[in-house]
């Protein structure tokens, strides 16, 4: 959580939320953000990658040239945008990558993946807090084709490799063959090399976790019926994706890159704005959407709890005009 | 459905979806219509996803639909068909083969079942087979019953 929660990537800009294309140019134009959280979440996705490894990262043969892209953009970022954090030494085809928050160096040789353990994007991925999708660009459309993924918002990548862009959408309401998704996709596919893009996703979920697979939503997914306006203020938290797309332009691939971050309801009380605008848009929700994103449940307890810190609030200013 | 196709007299217009497995049901159908002078087109084997929204899209009032074929494929045209505007009483789908491949949402073994909900034979968690088709797997994704997690998710 950060130290100031003005700082939190609230994801409203307006009292309603509808899909759209809200993806805006990256400035700057960085993949990886290392938070406070980096230790903890690193090793959070350490235990993951080695407990289920087939739930955290898939990828099909075609795309070694995209993963080895998608390495060379990103510690060469870390380099040059966290230089008491990470260094890159490069001789030839040689690299080290020396990582001075884990106390780790990764040293092989770029482009060859014997010189590895790990699959490429599977080796990065370890390193940045962000999950990695690749997505490849063929017979006119995106496929996801590679991934990297410990912290999903109710998702599988095992299920979903290999599978098209509309496709993925599939499940969810009012996006699923609709002409926004179309135009997403053809948006996606227009994207220049060295001009990425960033968008904001939300959700709400229970308890500070950011993993949230399908494999396991039978067990988080319970927590979401024991809400009460007791608890419900500490214990939800608002979920942003920062996701970036960059073009990989040797493989014609696209990098997409999901940075979670949690807030606890309770903390936008700091943020009247905030608090007025995350009730507004829980109040206003289409049902399809509120349940798709998974907060049907508990959002009648929610939106109590909100319209009580509000009111509350004017009754605390009422007193000190007094 | 099972049973046969049935022939709907009187429209403006047909518009027949194919494959190998489905010549044998729609033949019947194709029959009546020649002998009936109906206007009608078939569409063999055609499996580009935008070829057929561009078909299904651009029928004019009081066409019918007919599909028989491989499930996952009818049901990718039935849905089409759906989300275009097609009616129940505009189509007949007709999927061939009652067993379907299923991906378990927890532990990823692809079974073939018949039934909409059952207990993964691997891991015995009880799930519900969605209509969320992953060509790549060519199964369909089962996800969580609802007696292990109400209301949430696809």
């Amino acid at each position: 959580m950060p130290l100031n929660v003005n700082e939190f990537p609230f994801p409203f800009n307006g009292d309603t939320y509808r899909y759209s294309n809200n993806a805006v140019p990256l400035d700057p134009p960085v993949c990886p953000e290392v938070t406070d959280d980096y230790r903890e979440e690193i090793l959070l996705k350490r235990n993951l990658l080695s407990q289920n490894p087939e739930r955290c990262f898939q990828s099909l043969p075609h795309t070694m040239e995209a993963q080895w892209e998608a390495v060379d953009l990103i510690m060469h970022e870390l380099n040059d945008v966290y230089p008491e954090s990470f260094r890159l030494v490069e001789s030839g085809n040689k690299r080290i990558l020396y990582n001075n928050l884990t106390g780790e160096e990764e040293s092989f040789v770029f482009g060859d993946s014997q010189s590895l353990s790990d699959e490429p994007l599977n080796m990065i991925g370890r390193h940045v807090q962000e999950d990695l999708i690749i997505m490849t660009q063929r017979d006119g459309d995106l496929y996801l084709d590679a991934g990297q993924l410990c912290f999903p918002a109710n998702w599988s990548l095992a299920f979903d490799i290999g599978m098209a862009f509309g496709d993925i959408h599939f499940p969810v309401p009012e996006l699923s063959g609709s002409r926004l998704l179309e135009k997403i996709r053809r948006f996606i596919m227009r994207i220049e090399p060295g001009q990425p893009w960033v968008r904001k996703n939300w959700s709400l979920t229970v308890d500070h976790q950011l993993d949230t697979p399908l494999e396991t939503s039978a067990s988080w997914g319970k927590k979401k019926h024991a809400m009460t306006t007791e608890n419900v203020g500490e214990r939800t938290h608002l979920r942003v994706e920062c996701q970036k797309l960059f073009r990989l332009p040797g493989s014609n691939s696209i990098l997409f890159s999901i940075h979670t971050h949690l807030l606890p309801v309770e903390a936008l009380i700091e943020n009247k704005q905030w608090l007025r605008r995350l009730c507004s848009v829980l109040e206003e929700l289409p049902n399809p959407v509120a349940e798709y994103k998974g907060l049907a449940p508990f959002r009648a307890t929610l939106i109590e709890y909100l319209q009580g810190k509000m009111n509350s609030d004017q009754t605390n200013v009422v007193e000190e005009k007094n | 459905m099972s049973g046969h196709l049935k022939f709907i007299p009187g429209k403006r217009h047909y518009l027949l979806f194919a494959d190998n497995k489905g010549m044998s049901p729609i033949l019947p159908i194709v029959h009546k219509l020649i002998e009936n002078e109906l206007p009608f087109e078939l569409c063999f084997q055609e499996d580009r996803e935008s070829a057929i929204i561009e078909k299904l899209s651009n029928q004019k009032m009081g066409c019918y639909l007919y599909a028989a074929g491989r499930r996952e494929w009818v049901d990718r045209i039935d849905e089409i068909a759906g989300s275009i505007g097609f009616s129940g009483e505009e189509m007949q789908i007709m999927a061939i083969g009652d067993r379907k491949n299923v991906f378990c949402f927890h532990c990823h073994t692809i079974q073939e079942i018949s039934d909409q909900q059952l207990s993964c034979s691997e891991c015995g968690m009880s799930i519900v087979v969605s209509k969320h088709f992953s060509k790549h797997h060519k199964a369909y994704l089962g996800y969580p019953a609802p007696d292990q997690e109400e209301g949430d998710h696809h």
